[in-house]
């Protein structure tokens, strides 16, 4: 019933104040805030290792005289079968399990956002031919895909992102073209489209701002997905490769130390779990802080 | 409705077609040579050559897919590059287990989770049911393999109660299939009690406990059924899950199943048995896709509806949304 002006100022104000609002809640969530502490020291911890830790020192350097050592205080969680410090190699570790966690679900999630606005948008035959083929990438079991994947690539760090990123599209896709299926047939995209808005210009400023909340809080909740899977592929020897660090890897060269020497494998896991915890918070609480009907 | 179940059924096949194509392709393109892997690293350049030849790896892609495919509609999975045994064969060693793996801890997932969503939902907000969210959430970080690993140096190695490999006896069963359903429990519960307190507070459940109904007998005769219908969703969704999971699984308990087949088959690019391991594992998914959305038309009557008249609902749903 409002004028156009009207519609816009209104539009506007209820954006800002969207996301000042989301942010409100998500502060005084506290379990929320308890994650995003916890995540935040974990990001800082390993981007500010190369600072405190020597990378072909404390690392990968090889110290055969100190092999198997349990945790003291010169050595915070004990050494490796090879001698190396395991604490270091947890931080070094975790700079390349978060590197590959966040950077593949980061361009899962462009590829899979692009993919699901155009078929949700276009429908018809667009919509299931992209459907269709990514129910190929669906119909193997993810892990299944992403071993088949890795173990016909050079295992180079890029290559492995890639991989698992491919894991992670159809979700995404499903997602948001469930969106944009909503939005497209509201009134407002016809009044755009009255006004001769492209079809571009109505995705990407007119339907993907206002279907986006969802992709943001799924993002963060496929990351621990992504560490998970990085660290599997290690585990079973197709991931990262010796002799750089990685959690996954480290838990597979501890497992033949296990009877004797529990701290090898104990620790890197518990990496895991404490960056898995930060994240699956931070996540529920931003799920909650976008989602206007979630408040109570 | 047998005339939907054919049509899914038929969905499977262009499914089927485009996994093993993008699989086969994948495989092909790989670096790595099988006539290498089959003869080993002293083998002549000649002989090398011929058994290229014999393999017909030679010819385009297309051919070869095209060959192998005939085969496997005929039943013919061929023969193994690595161990020289009949795929088939291969597979029928190891299908139990992978299948005890994979179905053992579905149901599994389901004993634990359903009853424990549906207590943590009774008791909302209490003392059990705080706990249970701080334990879920550690749980649900926890890698399976990692569980794995700790739950052997307790009980293998510490207290020696379970076997750490292997899949004999039923002891040695407990470990691996608590690793794999882990997750499950977590999510599951999760779910069970938000759909139940969904559930629990509408119209009909305030009518049954005015009527003067037991509560437990509300509970398990009118709220859990509707309750269970998410469930049913996250049924097909945890068999890929328990599928993928247990090539992990088998690896850290040295089970010999299907996972660790592919595994190794891959590492030595063992073409026939990756490509068996990948069609079996497509068919387990589609066939648990097709029970999924098969089961939700048993469960409730409003779903069955929409199969027999599919355009005709299709039409008023979309004419609702013009009005509305």
């Amino acid at each position: 019933m409002n004028g156009p002006a009207n519609v816009d100022i209104i539009a506007h104000k209820k954006k800002r104040g969207l996301w000042a609002d989301a942010w409100l809640r998500l502060s005084k969530n506290t379990t929320a805030v308890i994650g995003m502490v916890m995540l935040g020291v974990i990001l800082l911890t390993c981007i500010s290792a190369p600072l405190f830790i020597d990378y072909e020192d404390d690392v990968v350097k090889v110290n055969i005289a100190k092999r198997l050592e349990f945790p003291s205080e010169g050595k915070l969680l004990g050494t490796d079968e090879l001698g190396r410090d395991v604490f270091a190699r947890i931080i070094w570790g975790g700079r390349i399990s978060l590197f590959v966690g966040i950077t593949s679900v980061l361009i899962a999630s462009a590829i899979g956002t692009a993919l699901g606005a155009i078929a949700g948008y276009y429908g018809g035959k667009t919509d299931s031919l992209i459907m269709r083929s990514l129910d190929i990438f669906m119909a193997i079991p993810s892990m299944l895909l992403m071993i088949t994947l890795v173990s016909i690539m050079e295992p180079t760090t890029l290559n492995l992102t890639l991989a698992i990123s491919v894991g992670f599209i159809p979700g995404k896709a499903r997602l948001i073209r469930a969106q944009v299926l909503k939005i497209k047939d509201l009134e407002y995209i016809d009044a755009v489209r009255a006004q001769g808005a492209s079809n571009w210009r109505i995705i990407l400023t007119h339907i993907l701002p206002n279907a986006i909340s969802p992709v943001i809080s799924s993002f963060i909740m496929s990351i621990p997905g992504g560490i998970m899977t990085i660290s599997s592929l290690s585990f079973i020897g197709l991931g990262v490769q010796a002799p750089n660090p990685e959690w996954g890897s480290m838990l597979s060269s501890g497992r033949a130390f296990i009877r004797d020497c529990w701290h090898i494998t104990a620790f890197p896991g518990i990496a895991i779990v404490l960056t898995v915890i930060a994240l699956t918070l931070v996540g529920d609480g931003l799920r909650d802080a976008l989602d206007p009907r979630m408040k109570d | 409705m047998s005339k939907y179940v054919f049509k899914r059924l038929l969905h499977i096949i262009p499914v089927l077609i485009g996994v093993t194509f993008l699989v086969f392709a994948l495989l092909s393109f790989s670096p790595g040579d099988p006539a290498q892997a089959i003869l080993g690293v002293g083998a002549k350049p000649e002989e090398l050559a011929m058994m290229r030849e014999q393999l017909g790896l030679n010819d385009p892609v297309i051919v070869q897919y095209l060959r192998y495919m005939g085969g496997v509609v005929t039943g013919n999975f061929g023969t193994s590059y690595s161990t020289k045994q009949p795929v088939l064969e291969m597979i029928r060693i190891r299908l139990p287990n992978t299948l005890i793996l994979s179905f053992g801890s579905l149901l599994l997932i389901f004993i634990v989770a359903i009853p424990l969503g549906v207590v943590l939902a009774i008791k909302q907000n209490s003392f059990f049911d705080n706990v249970m969210r701080v334990v879920t959430l550690i749980l649900a970080a926890m890698p399976g393999f990692w569980l794995g690993l700790m739950l052997i140096i307790l009980f293998s190695v510490k207290l020696g109660w379970l076997p750490s490999n292997g899949l004999e006896s039923a002891k040695a069963a407990i470990m691996p299939l608590v690793c794999l359903s882990v997750a499950g429990w977590t999510t599951n519960s999760r779910l069970v009690r938000a759909s139940m307190l969904d559930v629990i507070r509408q119209d009909y459940i305030r009518t049954a406990r005015a009527k003067g109904l037991p509560y437990r007998r509300i509970v398990r005769k009118h709220a859990l059924k509707n309750a269970l219908m998410p469930i049913v969703t996250s049924i097909g969704m945890a068999i890929g899950q328990c599928v993928g999971g247990s090539v992990i699984i088998e690896t850290v308990f040295g089970i010999n199943g299907l996972g660790k087949m592919m595994v190794d088959a891959l590492r030595q690019k063992d073409i026939p048995t990756i490509m068996a391991s990948v069609i079996i594992s497509a068919v387990i998914i589609a066939l648990a896709n097709l029970l999924t959305d098969l089961s939700y038309a048993f469960i409730d009557p409003r779903i069955r509806s929409t199969y027999v008249k599919p355009k005709a609902k299709a039409k008023a749903t979309a004419g609702g949304g013009v009005s509305a």
